[in-house]
């Protein structure tokens, strides 16, 4: 086993649909946020809001909360698969011999949504993208452990779990996620009392989880204490949450 | 209102996604970049884009004429015409 990774939990908010909603929905430290037909993002102005995809959406309207002192707050996005309702449009573009889409261009790349983050706080502080493959979504929380720690640390970092059910094309090679969902957590340096995350990697790792993993997540941190185990490449990772 | 600088707008809140917007609310003569409807940068490649698949026109970005072409929804529809008559 591992040296566990520790945080102290400073902040969560997460966007599920409705559907997909289980209870409790609030903890002590964040909630899931409300919202029959979508997240509530009417906070950004037009212009900005125009291009974004639901995921977009529900991936801001999750970490805005979560984003006080936000001109100097790092960002971690992750997400598996990103923007694929943009990218794949843009490949069979290609693939018919048509002209790419500039917008869409723009919006496909995997640092779209930390570009925007970044953007609406007016934040100087770096913002880094994770795909994190078959290691699965603790990847994350290695690049907020390095901000938090060492020279030049930040006293908070704000990581944020986004994804979307993939194209049909795609549905033969990777699970699907359920819907449009988004997890975002200020974390900061490990401390007793108040939330807490910890995670570390265990056992033999390559076993298929049992869910949607960010759903999983989320239900995790809803419930404010308990523990999950998602799989990665050569372990696993256990995660625990305490007063979340 | 002039059917060809109707279009446009159609096609402006179409391509540009200006959700709740009415081609009624955009003035044909106010900038479309920066200070007046708001456009940026990707916008303007895009309307490059949506303008050749719809009209069959290539607007070269060298132009010295594209900034004037570009300024506004009466302008962009003056070219169309001109480009249109003369081909």
């Amino acid at each position: 086993m591992s040296r566990p990774l520790r945080f102290s939990i400073e902040c969560w908010r997460a966007w599920v649909p409705p559907p997909l909603r289980t209870l409790p929905a609030r903890a002590a430290t964040g909630a899931v946020l409300e919202g029959e037909t979508g997240p509530d993002v009417s906070f950004i102005p037009l212009m900005q809001r125009r291009r974004l995809s639901p995921m977009a959406r529900a991936a801001v309207a999750a970490a805005w909360p979560c984003m006080e002192g936000g001109r100097n707050l790092p960002l971690v996005c992750c997400s598996l698969h990103g923007e694929t309702h943009h990218c794949f449009p843009i490949l069979t573009a290609i693939a018919r011999g048509e002209e790419v889409s500039p917008s869409r261009f723009a919006l496909s790349v995997h640092g779209a949504v930390g570009g925007l983050l970044s953007q609406l706080s007016g934040s100087r502080a770096p913002y880094v993208a994770v795909a994190p493959g078959g290691e699965g979504y603790a990847s994350a929380l290695l690049e907020a452990a390095g901000l938090l720690e060492g020279e030049g640390a930040f006293p908070a970092v704000l990581v944020v779990w986004h994804e979307q059910p993939l194209p049909a094309v795609y549905h033969r090679y990777a699970p699907d996620p359920p819907g449009v969902m988004a997890l975002a957590v200020r974390l900061g340096p490990w401390r007793e009392g108040g939330g807490r995350l910890s995670v570390v990697r265990k056992g033999g790792g390559g076993a298929r989880g049992e869910g949607d993993p960010l759903l999983q997540m989320i239900a995790g941190f809803g419930h404010s204490s308990g523990q999950w185990r998602l799989p990665g490449l050569a372990a696993d990772w256990i995660w625990t949450v305490e007063n979340a | 209102m002039d059917p060809l600088e109707n279009e446009l707008k159609r096609l402006m809140i179409e391509v540009f996604d200006l959700e709740g917007l009415e081609p009624s609310q955009i003035d044909s003569h106010q900038p479309l970049f920066g200070a007046g409807l708001g456009l940026d940068s990707i916008d303007a490649l895009e309307l490059g884009l949506a303008l050749k698949k719809r009209y069959g026109i290539t607007i070269d970005a060298d132009t010295p004429e594209v900034r004037r072409i570009f300024s506004s929804i009466a302008n962009l529809a003056d070219f169309i015409r001109h480009t249109q008559q003369s081909s």
